[in-house]
C-alpha cells in the first residue's frame, strides 16, 4: 500500500470527474511536497520505493475514475522499469510471450527473435547511420494471452462472432521493442545491449525485406535497445494506455516553428546527422529502399530521424508531467543504471473510464483522447509522424472495422478487441508458427 | 392524345481534341457492368456505329492527334403521355428518318445548334475565396479600403480597354465593348439531316442560320454578328487564334452530332490584340486568355411529307475537356449533383424526397448503392492508393444487396456538414469545394447507403428508365460532380434551380432541361452583340444563353486540369478539428510541422484527372507477367519534374483589391503536373487515356480483364517523379522516376 500512498501524493493535482488535462492548483498540492519542491506547476515525480528494491509489480487498479494525467504517466514508467528489470538473467519482458503465443499450439513461445523491419502503415524501414535496418519484435503478457486463448480469438470465425463491446481485461500488456544492430567498436556504453537472433533481409518482390515464408535467422547478433512501446490496460481503460520510451540520444526534437529548411539540430544523434533539415528527416523509403550490400545487410538511403512532437504533444500539463517524471526517474535511478539513459516520450489514453466503443476512430471523434495526442516513437513510427491522420497510436489502434482483408476472408466488424494488431494480423494471415530456436 | 417529342440527352457533352477526327461520346455508364461483355461501360463509341466501343487504336488519328468526342443527340417520341409527366417516364421510342409519328412518316430532321464561349466576360470562380455559388449572394467586400456590397465574385478581365486598373467588382459586364470583344459567339447553324454528311462549321466564315418555324424553312442570317474576336494571329507557344468552336453533322438516320473545338487557348492584351506573351498566373481565372470550349442550345424540327413539327423543347450541348479516363466512375458524378438538385427542389421523385428523404423509400441496390461502391474501387486506376486501400475498396465492391457484414457508415463522411473537416478514414477521401475541405456524397447517395447499411433495400427492380431518360442520366454519370472548383464538365451552377426549366411536368419540356433564353434570331443586327450577360447564378430573371454554361469553367481549361492533381484541403481545417470548419488554416513554413494543420495531399478529381496510372507498356514489360507494374504520373513530359515553386513568369505581384499573400509551396505539392502552366497548353494532347484491358489492342488473353491501363500516351520519356503511394505530405521529398 505504501506505493499507492506515495504515488497519489506525488502527483496530486486537481481531481476531476474526468482526466481532462488541467492546470494544477497550488492549493491542492500537498504541503509537504510543496515544501520539498519549489515548482508551482503540478508535481509529477516517481515514488522513492521504485528505486529502493525490486520495482513493485504495476497494478491495473492504480487507475481509478479519480486518476489524473500524472497517474497514467506514473503507471507507464512503472511498467517500463518493471519490464526492464532483470529476471533470471533476462529482461523481464523477454520472459513473456511472443505475439505468436496466442494459439494453444504455440502458447509457450518465448523465442524473441527480432522479426520485424517494416514500420506499420508506411511500409518504410528505419535505416540507421550504418545502413542497417532497425529491428522490432512484439511481446504479450500472460493476461493478454489468457484472454485470447480462453476466448479462442485466434480462430477467425470466433473472432468474427466475438462481442464487439468486450475489450481486453485489465492487466493485459503488449509491447513492441526496437533494436539497433551494434557495429564493431561502436560506443554503446549508454545503451542496453544484448545478443539476439535476427531475421535477415533478402529481396522479396523486388525490395529488401524479410522473407516471412522462409526467414534466414542469424544468431547472437549484438543489438541495442532504442525504443519500447508499452501498451497496458488499467482498470476502466480497455483502450489501453499507449506509452512509449526511447533512448535519450536517438534523435532530436523538432525546434519550435521549424520550416522545411530548418536544421533540426547542430549535433549528431544516433539516428540523425548534424544539421539535417526538417524536410530531409523522417523520409519514408518505401519504394526507394535498396541494398547497398546485401551480404553485409546494409541498405540505402540512410534514414535521418527527428521527433516531430516533443512529449507526443498534448496539454501543457501533460508535457510538464512527462518532463518532470522523466527527470525524477533519472535522478532517482542508481547512477550505474543503464535505464537512466531512457525516457518516456509520452502516453495516450481516454479521458474517462469505459469510453471504448466499437467503430471508433480518433480522426472522427477526437474529444475522448487525452495525454500525448500526437505520440510516436521516433524509431518505430518514424515516417507517420507528419501525417495528421496517422500521427498517434489510436490512428492505427482503434476499433474500426477491418476492411482490407484478403480475398476469401470476411471483413471484420468494428470491435473493441480490434485495437490489437496481434489479433488483426492473426485474423488476416492465420497462425504464425514461431521459428525454431535451434 | 398527341405524341410528345423530346431531344435526348437533355445535356450532351462534346470534348475537344487536336484531331479533326472524332468518336462518339459514351452511351453506357462508366464502370457499369454490361451483360455479356468483358467490358464495363463508359467507353466512347466508334463513329458510324450504334454502340461499338472504341479500342486503344482509335484514341488518336493516323497522325497521332487526340480525337474529339462528338455529342450525339437523338429524338424520342412518347405517344401516350398526358398533360403532365412524372419521372421516370417509362418507354419512349427513338425517332429517326423513316419513323412514324402520329401516323406520319418522318422524311427529314433539321437541327439547329448555337455555340458560344463567354469565359472572358464571366466572373471569377475566385480561387482565394473558395465559396462557390455563395459568392452570388449579396456579401460585403472590402477593396482598397472601400467596403461595399457585391452580388458576384470579381469580374474577369476588369482592365480590358481601360486606361488604369479597375475595381473588378464594379466593371459592367454588359458593356457593349465587352460583350462584343470578350465573347466568342459563333451564332446558330442549321443542318438538314438529308444533307448532313457535310459538316457545318461554327466558324467565322460559315453563314449563321436558323429554322424559321413560321415560314417553315431554313433561314440564313447574313447580318448575324458572328464574333471571333481573336481570329487572327501567329500561333506561338500555345497561344493560337480562335476562329472555330466546332461543327455539326448528322448520321444517316438523322441523329445530330456536335463536335467541339481543337483545344486551343488564345492570349490577348487589354487592347484586344492577339498577344501570345500574356502570362498564365492562375489555375482557374486567367485574365487575357480565351479558349475554344463552348456550349449552347440544340433544337430540332421533324419534316413530314405534308409539313413539319418542331420539337418544342431544347437540349443543350457542352464542349469541354477531353475525357482521359472514360471508364472511371466518379464517386460523386455530375448526375448525383444534378439529381440531388432535382430531387430536393423540383418534386421529381416525391417517393424519394418530399421535404426530406422519405423513410419508406427503399433503395434498389444495383441502381442506388452499387455505383457508389464501384466508383470507390475504380479510383485505384487513376490514383496512387496504397495496397490496403485498394483491397478495402475491392471488398466493398464485392458487397451485395444483403445487409453488409460491417457498419459501412463508419467510413462515410456525413454530408450534413458535421464531418467536413475530418479526413481519413472518412470517405470519399478527395477534396471538396465551396468552403468544404473534403468531398461528401450527395444527400441521396448517403441516404441510400445508410438504408442499405441497415438492410433496408428493395428486392423489386424500379421502373426502368426509358432509353431517352437513360441517356440523360448516362451522360451526366460520366461527368465529374462533387468538387466544382470549378470542375471539368460543368460547375456549381448545376446546384442552382435557376439554371433549369422548372416546368418539367410539361411533356414539351421534361426534366433536367436548361432554362434556355428565347433567341430571336430575326432581330440580330450586324455589329451589335447578340448575346448579353445571360444566366447569372441565383438570379431567376436571367435565362441561359449560348456560352453561359462553360463560362464558369477555368480559362483556359488547360491550366486547371494541370493543377488539379493533388492539393492540401481548402479550407485547411485546424487539426484536430475545432470550431468552424470553414475557417482556413493554411500551411505555412512555421506551422508545417506543428501538427495543427493538415499537410497531407489529396486528389482533386481522381476519376477524371488521372494522377497516377499503370501503363499498358509497363505491364507488358513487367517480368512478373500479368502483375501490375509501378505507377507513373499521367502528366509526365518535359517540364513536369517537381519544383518547389510553380513558375509564373510575368505575373503581377499584386491584385487590385487584395495583394496576394505568399503561399507555402513545395516540390511534393507540385508532382504530376507541368511546373510552368504554359507547357500544358502545348502538351495536353500528349496525355494518355485509361482504358480497360480488353479494349486495348494486343491485350493478352490471360491478363486480368479488369485492369484499366493507360494507353496512347505520347510522353516518350518519363520526366516527372517517382509515384509514392498515399499518404503524401507537403514536406515529402520527391524522387526521380525509375526510368
Amino acid at each position: 500500500m505504501l506505493f499507492f500512498t506515495l504515488s497519489l501524493i506525488a502527483c496530486k493535482e486537481n481531481k476531476q470527474d474526468s482526466y481532462d488535462d488541467v492546470t494544477a492548483d497550488d492549493s491542492n498540492v500537498d504541503k509537504e511536497l510543496t515544501l520539498a519542491r519549489t515548482s508551482t506547476d503540478a508535481i509529477c515525480v516517481a515514488p522513492a520505493e521504485w528505486f529502493t528494491g525490486p520495482v513493485p509489480t504495476p497494478d491495473p487498479g492504480f487507475i481509478t475514475s479519480a486518476s489524473n494525467n500524472c497517474d497514467f504517466h506514473l503507471l507507464s514508467w512503472q511498467y517500463f522499469l518493471w519490464l526492464t528489470e532483470e529476471v533470471d538473467g533476462k529482461l523481464r519482458f523477454e520472459t513473456m510471450f511472443t505475439n505468436k503465443a496466442i494459439t494453444p499450439e504455440y502458447q509457450n513461445d518465448t523465442y524473441h527473435v527480432l522479426d520485424i523491419v517494416e514500420q506499420a502503415l508506411s511500409k518504410g524501414m528505419l535505416v540507421d547511420q550504418n545502413g542497417r535496418a532497425v529491428y522490432s519484435s512484439i511481446i504479450i503478457n500472460d493476461v493478454f494471452q489468457k484472454f485470447v486463448l480462453e476466448n479462442k480469438l485466434y480462430d477467425r470465425e470466433t473472432m468474427e462472432a466475438f462481442d464487439p463491446n468486450i475489450g481486453f481485461p485489465p492487466g493485459s500488456l503488449t509491447l513492441k521493442t526496437s533494436w539497433k544492430i551494434v557495429q564493431e567498436g561502436e560506443d554503446t556504453s549508454k545503451l542496453f545491449t544484448q545478443n539476439s537472433d535476427i531475421e535477415l533481409l533478402t529481396m522479396v518482390n523486388g525490395e529488401p525485406r524479410i522473407d516471412k515464408d522462409n526467414p534466414t535467422i542469424q544468431k547472437d547478433v549484438e543489438v541495442a535497445l532504442v525504443g519500447l512501446h508499452v501498451a497496458f490496460v488499467p482498470d476502466g481503460h480497455a483502450e489501453f494506455v499507449w506509452a512509449t520510451f526511447e533512448f535519450d540520444n536517438n534523435a532530436p526534437d523538432f525546434p519550435k516553428d521549424a520550416g522545411l529548411n530548418t536544421p533540426i539540430s547542430a549535433d549528431d544523434w544516433l539516428f540523425y546527422t548534424a544539421n539535417t533539415t526538417a524536410q530531409d528527416v523522417n523520409t519514408d523509403n518505401a519504394g526507394i529502399l535498396a541494398f547497398k550490400d546485401q551480404a553485409a545487410q546494409t541498405l540505402t538511403p540512410i534514414t535521418q530521424v527527428a521527433r516531430q512532437f516533443k512529449n507526443g504533444g498534448g496539454s501543457d500539463t501533460n508535457q510538464s508531467n512527462i518532463t518532470q517524471l522523466n527527470a525524477s526517474v533519472k535522478d532517482s535511478l542508481d547512477v550505474g543504471s543503464i535505464w537512466r539513459n531512457y525516457f518516456e516520450v509520452g502516453a495516450v489514453w481516454f479521458n474517462a473510464p469505459d469510453l471504448l466503443k466499437p467503430d471508433w476512430n480518433p480522426n472522427v471523434v477526437d474529444s475522448i483522447v487525452t495525454g500525448s495526442k500526437m505520440l510516436s516513437n521516433a524509431t518505430i513510427e518514424t515516417f507517420t509522424q507528419k501525417i495528421v491522420s496517422e500521427n498517434q497510436c489510436f490512428s492505427c489502434h482503434n476499433t474500426n472495422a477491418m476492411t482490407d482483408v484478403p480475398s476469401g476472408i470476411n471483413m471484420l466488424g468494428g470491435k473493441n478487441i480490434n485495437l490489437s494488431h496481434v489479433l488483426l494480423k492473426n485474423y488476416i494471415e492465420g497462425t504464425e508458427a514461431p521459428p525454431s530456436n535451434n | 392524345m398527341k405524341t410528345s417529342l423530346r431531344i435526348h440527352p437533355a445535356i450532351g457533352f462534346a470534348r475537344v481534341g487536336n484531331s479533326k477526327d472524332y468518336y462518339l461520346g459514351p452511351e453506357t455508364m462508366a464502370a457499369s457492368p454490361i451483360a455479356g461483355s468483358d467490358l464495363t461501360g463508359g467507353l466512347p463509341i466508334q463513329k458510324g456505329t450504334e454502340d461499338t466501343p472504341i479500342t486503344s487504336a482509335e484514341v488518336r488519328d493516323s497522325e497521332g492527334k487526340l480525337k474529339r468526342q462528338a455529342a450525339r443527340f437523338k429524338i424520342y417520341q412518347y405517344p401516350t403521355e398526358g398533360e403532365k409527366i412524372t419521372y421516370p417516364t417509362p418507354g419512349g421510342e427513338e425517332v429517326v428518318i423513316g419513323s412514324m409519328v402520329d401516323g406520319k412518316k418522318v422524311i427529314d430532321i433539321i437541327w439547329t445548334a448555337h455555340l458560344g464561349n463567354k469565359k472572358a466576360n464571366c466572373w471569377e470562380i475566385d480561387e482565394d475565396a473558395n465559396e462557390g455559388i455563395a459568392l452570388y449572394k449579396p456579401h460585403k467586400v472590402t477593396c482598397k479600403g472601400d467596403t461595399f456590397e457585391a452580388s458576384t465574385p470579381p469580374l474577369r478581365n476588369p482592365d480590358y480597354k481601360a486606361s488604369e486598373p479597375q475595381n473588378p467588382y464594379k466593371v459592367n459586364p454588359a458593356d457593349p465593348t465587352r460583350l462584343k470583344e470578350l465573347i466568342i459567339d459563333a451564332g446558330p447553324r442549321t443542318i438538314k439531316a438529308s444533307n448532313g454528311s457535310t459538316p457545318i462549321a461554327f466558324n467565322n466564315t460559315t453563314q449563321a442560320s436558323y429554322y424559321d418555324t413560321t415560314k417553315c424553312r431554313i433561314k440564313p442570317i447574313p447580318q448575324y454578328p458572328i464574333q471571333f474576336p481573336l481570329a487572327t494571329g501567329t500561333p506561338t507557344n500555345g497561344s493560337d487564334p480562335i476562329d472555330y468552336l466546332g461543327e455539326m453533322l448528322t448520321e444517316p438516320n438523322g441523329r445530330l452530332l456536335v463536335l467541339g473545338g481543337h483545344g486551343l487557348a488564345c492570349a490577348f492584351n487589354n487592347q484586344g490584340e492577339f498577344d501570345p506573351n500574356q502570362p498564365l498566373c492562375k489555375d482557374v481565372d486567367n485574365n487575357n486568355w480565351m479558349d475554344d470550349t463552348s456550349d449552347g442550345p440544340v433544337t430540332a424540327v421533324l419534316v413530314f411529307d405534308d409539313g413539319i413539327q418542331p420539337i418544342p423543347g431544347s437540349a443543350w450541348v457542352v464542349a469541354t475537356d477531353p475525357s482521359y479516363a472514360p471508364q472511371t466512375l466518379n464517386v460523386v458524378s455530375l448526375w448525383d449533383d444534378v439529381y440531388n438538385t432535382w430531387l430536393e427542389n423540383f418534386n421529381l421523385r416525391p417517393d424519394i424526397y418530399n421535404g426530406g428523404y422519405v423513410d419508406s423509400y427503399k433503395p434498389y441496390f444495383e441502381d442506388d448503392v452499387f455505383p457508389t461502391l464501384n466508383a470507390a474501387h475504380m479510383q485505384m486506376w487513376n490514383t496512387n492508393l496504397p495496397s490496403n486501400a485498394i483491397t478495402a475498396h475491392q471488398n466493398m465492391r464485392g458487397l451485395t444487396q444483403e445487409k453488409p457484414p460491417i457498419d459501412v457508415m463508419q467510413f462515410i463522411r456525413n454530408p450534413d456538414g458535421s464531418q467536413n473537416a475530418n479526413g481519413a478514414p472518412l470517405m470519399p477521401l478527395s477534396l471538396g469545394d465551396a468552403a468544404q475541405s473534403f468531398l461528401t456524397l450527395s444527400e441521396q447517395q448517403y441516404s441510400f447507403l445508410e438504408k442499405w447499411n441497415n438492410g433496408d433495400v428493395s428486392d423489386t427492380p424500379p421502373i426502368k428508365l426509358g432509353p431517352g431518360e437513360q441517356l440523360d442520366k448516362t451522360v451526366l454519370v460520366n461527368c465529374l460532380g462533387g468538387r466544382f472548383s470549378p470542375g471539368i464538365d460543368l460547375t456549381f451552377i448545376v446546384r442552382d434551380v435557376n439554371l433549369y426549366n422548372s416546368n418539367w411536368n410539361d411533356p414539351a419540356v421534361g426534366p433536367f432541361r436548361i432554362n434556355a433564353a428565347k433567341l430571336s434570331y430575326a432581330t440580330a443586327q450586324a455589329d451589335q452583340p447578340f448575346l448579353g450577360i445571360g444566366y447569372t447564378p441565383l438570379d431567376p430573371s436571367l435565362k441561359v444563353e449560348p456560352g453561359d454554361l462553360c463560362k464558369f469553367m477555368a480559362v483556359p481549361w488547360h491550366t486547371d486540369y494541370n493543377s488539379c492533381a493533388t492539393h492540401t484541403p481548402a479550407p485547411n481545417p485546424a487539426h484536430p478539428p475545432t470550431g468552424d470548419p470553414s475557417i482556413d488554416h493554411p500551411v505555412t513554413d512555421t506551422n508545417v510541422f506543428t501538427g495543427t494543420v493538415n499537410t497531407t495531399l489529396f486528389w482533386s478529381w481522381p476519376a477524371q484527372r488521372p494522377v497516377a496510372v499503370y501503363t499498358f507498356e509497363d505491364l507488358m514489360a513487367n517480368t512478373d507477367r500479368g502483375q501490375l507494374p509501378e505507377q507513373r504520373f499521367s502528366v509526365r513530359g518535359e517540364g513536369t519534374e517537381a519544383q518547389a515553386q510553380l513558375s509564373s513568369p510575368g505575373c503581377p505581384v499584386t491584385g487590385y483589391c487584395n495583394p496576394p499573400e505568399p503561399s507555402f509551396d513545395s516540390k511534393a505539392m507540385n508532382v504530376g503536373r507541368y511546373q510552368d502552366r504554359r507547357n500544358i497548353l502545348t502538351n495536353w494532347m500528349r496525355i494518355g487515356v485509361i482504358m480497360q484491358g480488353p479494349a486495348i489492342e494486343g491485350y493478352p488473353d490471360d491478363f486480368d480483364k479488369d485492369y484499366y491501363l493507360e494507353v496512347a500516351s505520347l510522353f516518350e520519356k518519363d520526366q516527372s517523379n517517382k509515384v509514392i503511394f498515399w499518404p503524401n505530405t507537403v514536406s515529402d521529398n520527391v524522387f526521380p522516376p525509375e526510368d
